[in-house]
């Protein structure tokens, strides 16, 4: 026995109000209105980016611990990726230390409220 | 491209990003072109949420809200869902209006998960879309779309929304969980649930007749 498809598209609602109007009413209705202030940044807490500073330092002094085995270090950062908003990285890698020390800049925290809260 | 990819995060293009620039720092020309696109979503959101009524009302306080709130926008959700969610409280604000209770927003900053939690539509709704008549609709006519009409007025709430802002509005899942304010799991589980029951009332009414 064949079944038929249920012709959902037969339920599509009427379309929305002409667009013209829709945005006309919108620049009437929007004057005065106080737009909310762009997102500040938050700043990585002082003693983060002072462990992070003082990391850097040491791996390019080569006082990191262990640092005599270029073979054992076993971690390449081979990319990066930042999916909160940022202004910048660095990226401190040396093949003969085990370790990279990465610095992001301007990072900003998750903000959920934020996002859907108006 | 889809053109709703172009508002999903990481495939926001340049073109699309320093639109969205623009936006946020005022240019109403920039907003107007990059949230047009999205109207027919959020009208389909306000529909399934408040009903036909009061649906064109709630699309533009979601837009004027859009506004208020894009210099603040940090691209964590894609455009689209940012919006519905903005549309999901505006539609709970416009039902607590018809209950006569007070805007909770308007006097205390919200917390908009909270809130999808705590404030269920479905106790709340007047189920007024025109799309979807009572349950006992005369389906005598044979008709397959007033026989789905029919069978979808037998279905619950949950359920119902569901499957209409999937198969009718064609939303995806991330933007059915921002309008239903459920996780996605939820609405694939509603969707799965939905279509099996959906099939049993229509096995019921017609046996040639297929959800699928």
């Amino acid at each position: 026995m064949n079944r038929h498809p249920i012709p959902w598209s037969a339920l599509r609602p009427p379309k929305p109000r002409p667009a013209d109007e829709f945005w006309a009413e919108f620049r009437q209705r929007i004057v005065g209105v106080p737009r909310d202030p762009p997102a500040a940044a938050t700043a990585l807490p002082a003693w983060t980016a002072a462990g992070a500073i003082a990391a850097a330092v040491l791996v390019l002094l080569g006082l990191w611990p262990n640092a005599t085995r270029p073979a054992a270090a076993g971690l390449i950062l081979e990319s990066l990726d930042v999916p909160a908003d940022h202004r910048g990285v660095l990226v401190l890698q040396d093949a003969a230390v085990p370790g990279v020390v990465v610095i992001i800049d301007g990072l900003q925290a998750a903000d959920e409220q934020g996002e859907g809260g108006p | 491209m889809n053109k709703d990819d172009a508002f999903r995060v990481g495939n926001i293009g340049r073109a699309v990003s320093s639109r969205l620039d623009q936006a946020r720092a005022g240019d109403i020309e920039a907003f107007t072109e990059l949230f047009e696109p999205l109207r027919p979503a959020i009208l389909a959101v306000a529909r399934r949420l408040v009903g036909e009524p009061d649906a064109e009302d709630v699309v533009m306080d979601t837009f004027l809200r859009g506004w208020k709130a894009l210099p603040g926008y940090r691209r964590h959700a894609s455009l689209k869902t940012w919006l519905i969610r903005i549309a999901r409280n505006a539609c709970l604000d416009r039902l607590r209006l018809r209950r006569g209770e007070p805007l909770r927003w308007s006097l205390q900053p919200r917390d908009e998960q909270d809130d999808c939690r705590s404030t269920p539509v479905e106790e709340t709704l007047d189920f007024t879309d025109p799309t979807i008549p009572a349950p006992d609709e005369n389906v005598a006519t044979k008709d397959s779309a007033a026989m789905l009409r029919a069978a979808l007025g037998r279905l619950d709430r949950d359920h119902r929304d569901a499957l209409l802002l999937r198969f009718v509005d064609e939303l995806s899942y991330a933007d059915i969980a921002a309008a239903l304010g459920v996780p996605i799991g939820t609405v694939m589980s509603r969707l799965f649930n939905g279509k099996r029951k959906l099939r049993g009332i229509l096995a019921e009414m017609d046996p040639m007749i297929s959800s699928e």
